[in-house]
């Protein structure tokens, strides 16, 4: 890729201009190499032998061994956690999808106060700390025999989530014209059967987006699973949390967790940039 | 739409989040002011709870440690972030992309994941400590406070610039074009243009953006988690509620910090809320 293909053709051309693009794009490329570093050096130590992998000065040419992956699965029962991820995710996805869907439609729709209260109420709780909510939790549970179980964890993340899932799902419905189901109740729909004939058809960009952003608050999630498991539904950020991070003799095997559990994310990135970085501004450039 | 179909849609998610987020969270004010027994039985306790925990130094220090993280990173976020943006603004679509790819990377990979990847680079055998030590700058990273709280601040500044970055370059999109031109034809440099046009224009995402942050980075855990586990003055309120409540088994006295905890939110965002009135009103 070449300078001249990626500069701004609307820029004026000027000199100085000309300059200061050239020296925009060399601060991104350090930007981009500082940003993705880590990771990288994550990636390199996972498919290294431990003794390249902490010997001084640090080598980048040596022979790629996939042991430690193979370590991982098989024997630290990783897939095990993954699994426990796998439910939690694919589980609050099922439950806080459709009803923030509909509450999200109805508040985009409904004129009244109660919706505006309601907004307002679920601006609060996403402002709350997440202990606030989860120390009940974690007293209920123990004394209800629910403690350290995948439903429990799901309810706890549809509910953390359900704040910012309407308010996403409500600025989406408003961009349809209310003309839509409008013209499906004349014909003698009621709203929930002009919602579903309608409404759901041309609803999947937001649900898609919205989607997005609660699969990554379900398997990013840290605290809640370190709080309100312990053995049989740990999570994946929890498991590789005490891998042993500081002790170097793992390294190589936390490396190869850590690429792991990174390389769906990585994905995500690649199939949907747009989306993610539409969802991540879209609230702060519109309010 | 009536009130009775409004209510039919919404019901689910407001039955969800009063049933799990209010009531809990009514539940916590409540239990706040009990006294757990070694039977395990909840008495009532009065401000006890708040008593010991307002004469706790630890609880000041985690205060202090939380406003200093906060004071720090989002200024440091913002500006950072700002500059990322005016650049990404002279790049082509292609470079854009791959630039933001990149960018992505620290904000959205499991935050754990990424405090892992980030510590293990400034450790003992990691390789930027390697290239400090070579330029006469290596340290160790957890040895004293002033060097966890920096380590820490480093990761944060990491880890949150691209939001900020993104959010910026999306509201630069919005400045009218005509504007800047105006202000070129006038003979305006470029300090000018930014001070007279692009910030005035971008003030108010800037307030937003901000807000975002002081939220976010008030209930900063994940990382002290990794980092320090709230070692060398880096324990942050969060860090110190869970600290209190479940390592040293005290869950009245965590009920309690929670509960300051959201005061103390509350507090910090009053600024942004009057400003926020204000301008509404200004509108009308």
């Amino acid at each position: 890729m070449s300078i001249d293909a990626v500069r701004d053709p609307d820029a004026p051309r000027r000199p100085g201009e000309r300059l200061a693009t050239y020296a925009a794009f060399l601060f991104l490329c350090l930007f981009a190499v500082y940003s993705a570093f880590p990771f990288f050096w994550t990636l390199l130590t996972s498919i290294k032998e431990p003794v390249d992998a902490f010997a001084t000065p640090p080598v980048w040419v040596f022979d790629p061994t996939l042991s430690h992956y193979a370590s991982l699965w098989l024997d630290r029962g990783f897939g095990w956690y993954f699994l426990n991820t796998a439910i939690v995710t694919a589980g609050t996805l099922l439950i806080s999808i459709p009803i923030g869907a509909i509450a999200g439609y109805a508040l985009a729709r409904y004129p009244g106060r109660l919706g505006f209260w309601l907004l307002i109420l679920a601006l609060v709780f996403r402002a709350l700390p997440r202990t606030a909510i989860l120390l009940p939790f974690y007293q209920i549970s123990r004394s209800f025999g629910i403690y350290d179980t995948h439903i429990l964890l799901i309810l706890v993340l549809v509910s953390i989530n359900q704040p910012f899932t309407i308010w996403m799902m409500r600025s989406f419905f408003m961009t349809i014209p209310a003309e839509i189901e409008e013209a499906a109740m004349v014909d003698g729909c009621s709203r929930f059967k002009a919602f579903l004939k309608a409404i759901v058809p041309v609803m999947w960009p937001g649900v898609i987006t919205t989607s997005l952003f609660t699969f990554l608050l379900a398997y990013n999630e840290f605290l809640m699973p370190l709080i309100l498991t312990a053995t049989k539904a740990t999570t994946l950020p929890v498991a590789i949390s005490q891998f042993g991070a500081e002790d170097i003799r793992f390294w190589s095997l936390s490396a190869a967790g850590a690429i792991s559990i990174t390389l769906p994310v990585v994905a995500l990135i690649l199939i949907f940039q747009k989306r993610i970085v539409g969802g991540l501004v879209q609230g702060a450039v519109k309010g | 739409m009536r009130t009775r179909t409004f209510l039919g849609f919404a019901g689910p998610s407001i039955l969800v989040m009063v049933g799990l987020m209010a009531v809990p969270f009514g539940l916590t004010i409540w239990l706040s002011l009990h006294r757990l027994t070694f039977r395990g039985e909840w008495l009532w306790g009065g401000f006890g709870n708040y008593e010991f925990i307002l004469t706790d130094p630890d609880f000041w220090r985690a205060l202090e440690f939380t406003l200093v993280f906060c004071a720090v990173t989002i200024p440091a976020k913002i500006l950072l972030g700002f500059v990322t943006a005016l650049a990404l603004q002279r790049m082509g679509t292609l470079a854009r992309t791959l630039f933001i790819a990149c960018m992505l990377l620290p904000f959205i990979v499991t935050p754990v994941v990424g405090t892992l990847a980030f510590s293990w680079l400034f450790r003992d055998f990691g390789v930027v400590n390697y290239w400090l030590r070579d330029l006469g700058l290596g340290v160790n990273w957890w040895a004293n406070e002033a060097n966890s709280r920096t380590l820490v601040m480093l990761h944060y500044v990491w880890h949150g610039t691209p939001f900020a970055t993104l959010v910026l370059f999306a509201g630069l999109q919005t400045v009218p074009r005509d504007e800047i031109e105006a202000a070129i034809v006038d003979g305006a440099g470029f300090w000018y243009r930014l001070s007279a046009v692009i910030l005035p224009y971008l003030r108010s995402l800037i307030i937003f953006l901000a807000l975002m942050m002081i939220m976010d980075a008030y209930r900063v855990f994940d990382s002290i988690a990794i980092l320090t586990r709230g070692l060398n003055g880096t324990e942050s309120l969060m860090y110190y509620n869970y600290r209190v409540a479940l390592v040293d088994n005290a869950l009245a006295r965590g009920y309690a910090i929670a509960c300051l905890t959201v005061l103390g939110i509350l507090v910090l965002l009053i600024p942004f809320l009057v400003n926020t009135w204000n301008e509404q009103k200004a509108l009308r």
